[in-house]
């Protein structure tokens, strides 16, 4: 088996595949301990369908660079539910369920009015759950390069916002009334969010994305006690469950990526889950 | 926390020039028995993928030794005026992508097997240009046909 | 001169009108306590100081050299924040937050900040500990803590003492008296009238859609006894 590994990573696209799939779950799971705690959980899933609408109405009308026309438009939805906060009409998670099942809806009228293909049950499938897209990065290194860059910025971003993100999330009343522009890290966070998902739909699939951001985080508050070690341990579980699934769905057959991955951090999360148990006794 | 972080920055920084360097060492050791890329020995997935990748960058395979299995197809090319030998290798997922292969030592449109057999064959990759058109082909010395 | 004055303020949501005609003075060193029926305005007033909330009509003037940003908070606690995972320091440290303005990091000062506020609030064991392990009042020590890091001058509280058995609720009120004491200006919310009668300096009763009674305790005590 390993040394079908080394041969297999011998192919460009392997290495690429590996990178982009460890460095998609290390930006979202930083971002994904916030929005946990926000309690904004589905995000992923509700701003993947956006992703999947905008890409069928983008195919509708003859754009050849989706990735330019669907960027836009969720970075828009991003900002419009992550920043109307208290006062939206329309409470968090309702607009959320609007939006994630109207696009959704949407997205797969057009792609049934204006058929991109012969498969179209092949092509809406891809787009929800992820398909080999992540094993042929050889034909767009662009995007591979796109992932290195965003994924330095969001670290650096990260690094150096970390205190500010930790008053917004754990009271964001407090913050604003000490003087904080919670506003602008909240706008920041939608849309550093919205391009992650952008990109991570692409590789894992619409209705997968929401596990690599809710996953990591949940699992590594099953063991750690202050938002600095759940923060890390998220990231690092994010980031090995992450490359554990690409190793275990190229090796075998009939192992989809993105579901594999989700599995993977499944078992993470009851892993981590038992040792808490454990160690509470 | 900030030197963790630091230091998970580099660890990436050094993944990606990891990648990036890679660009011109494609498979280069040989396999086993001079087969450099055995389709059949990959997982479903790797197939396709690999397929892909051979279609899409031609020119990182010229020359080498590649090995696969699926159905023969006869596909006509109208923009060349003839039918391309193709084998279809068997792969998860839709869109199933041909290479066409080529007989070696003139051979004649009865030395190809009938349309829809399951073969394996085993030959050098190369690319050639027809009517403008730049085609990728295996050049293959016999073709076993699977019952 | 005052440090805190509000002048005919007038308060509501989406063109209902809760309270108006809003006008008191706090000033340094006072301790302030603002009572009232659920519904009176009550929190609502206290987020308009904190420019949480635009009033309809009116205006806050802060003087005696108190800056916007200077007044600490105590707010009732969210769901959200009693499951969530960080220490009782990283909670602390983020009231510093404020003075720390494009820094990235805390500087010596702050964190010595953060050291003083636990060790006034009687919280310095707990520092490492998960703020979702502690007990209700630990919690709220916690959070006082941290309101005290955002600023020593002046502190708004809303009902600090909620959800607290009676016996953590007279420890918070004792604690926010020493701080008082110590110089802090005090402007509270709470339904213990007890608790008020005891350390309060001044009074504000709001009802009816307007002030009911403003004045020190002296005042308050001869009314309703």
């Amino acid at each position: 088996m390993i040394d079908r590994l080394i041969m297999y990573f011998e192919f460009p696209f392997v290495r690429y595949a590996m990178l982009v799939g460890i460095l998609i779950a290390f930006c979202s799971s930083l971002l994904g301990v916030t929005l946990v705690l926000k309690r904004f959980s589905f995000i992923g899933n509700g701003l993947s369908n956006v992703a999947f609408c905008a890409t069928a109405v983008g195919a509708a009308i003859g754009f050849n660079n989706n990735i330019l026309f669907v960027l836009p438009i969720t970075i828009v939805s991003a900002v419009l539910l992550l920043c109307s906060g208290k006062n939206a009409k329309i409470k968090g998670d309702a607009s959320l369920a609007m939006i994630s099942v109207g696009s959704l809806a949407i997205g797969y009228l057009l792609m049934n009015v204006f058929p991109q293909s012969s498969n179209l049950a092949g092509d809406v499938c891809t787009t929800l759950f992820g398909s080999t897209a992540i094993l042929t990065l050889g034909q767009r290194t662009w995007m591979v390069w796109l992932c290195v860059g965003l994924s330095v910025l969001v670290a650096v971003l990260f690094l150096l916002f970390y205190h500010k993100i930790f008053a917004i999330t754990f009271d964001e009343d407090f913050a604003v009334a000490t003087g904080i522009k919670a506003k602008a890290y909240n706008l920041l966070l939608a849309v550093v969010v919205a391009v992650i998902i952008a990109l991570a739909m692409n590789l894992v699939g619409a209705l997968l994305v929401s596990a690599l951001v809710v996953f990591p985080a949940l699992t590594a508050m099953r063991l750690f006690k202050s938002f600095k070690s759940v923060t890390i341990c998220s990231v690092i579980v994010s980031v090995v469950c992450a490359a554990f699934g690409i190793l275990v769905s190229i090796l075998f057959d009939n192992l989809p990526v993105g579901s594999t991955i989700v599995a993977v951090n499944i078992a993470g999360f009851g892993i981590f889950s038992l040792i808490g148990v454990i160690l509470r006794r | 926390m900030k030197k963790t972080l630091l230091v998970i920055l580099l660890l990436f920084l050094t993944l990606a020039l990891f990648a990036g360097c890679s660009e011109n060492d494609r498979a280069e050791n040989p396999g086993q028995g001079g087969i450099d890329v055995d389709l059949t020995a990959f997982s479903a997935s790797m197939i396709y993928a690999t397929v892909i990748d051979i279609l899409s960058n031609p020119e990182d395979y010229t020359g080498k030794t590649i090995k696969a299995a699926g159905i023969y197809e006869p596909i006509y090319f109208e923009g060349i005026g003839r039918f391309r030998h193709s084998i279809i290798v068997e792969a998860p997922g839709c869109c199933p992508h041909p290479i066409e292969f080529k007989l070696s030592g003139g051979a004649q449109l009865g030395d190809y097997p009938s349309a829809g057999a399951s073969i394996k064959i085993e030959g050098v990759f190369g690319i050639g240009e027809e009517a403008g058109f730049i085609l990728p082909y295996l050049t293959v010395d016999d073709v076993l046909v699977i019952e | 001169m005052a440090q805190l004055t509000c002048q005919n303020l007038t308060l509501g949501y989406e063109g209902k009108m809760i309270v108006s005609d809003l006008t008191f003075t706090v000033n340094a060193g006072d301790y302030l306590c603002i009572i009232g029926e659920n519904g009176s305005g009550k929190s609502t007033l206290m987020r308009t100081i904190l420019n949480l909330k635009a009033p309809m009509s009116g205006k806050i003037v802060t003087g005696d050299g108190l800056l916007p940003n200077e007044i600490g908070y105590l707010p009732q606690q969210t769901v959200v924040q009693k499951d969530f995972p960080a220490s009782v320091r990283e909670v602390v440290r983020s009231g510093c937050l404020n003075r720390c303005g494009l820094r990235p990091y805390f500087n010596k000062k702050q964190k010595q900040l953060v050291e003083e506020s636990m060790e006034k609030l009687g919280i310095t064991n707990l520092a490492k500990r998960c703020y979702r392990e502690l007990s209700g009042g630990q919690q709220q020590r916690s959070l006082l803590a941290r309101a005290l890091c955002a600023t020593g001058k002046i502190l708004l509280l809303d009902e600090p003492a909620a959800g607290l058995d009676p016996m953590a609720s007279a420890e918070m009120y004792a604690l926010i008296a020493g701080l008082n004491a110590d110089g802090t200006t005090i402007i509270m919310i709470s339904h213990d009238l007890e608790a008020s009668r005891q350390y309060a300096s001044h009074v504000l009763q709001i009802g009816n859609g307007g002030v009911l009674f403003f004045g020190t305790m002296a005042d308050w005590r001869e009314r309703n006894d």
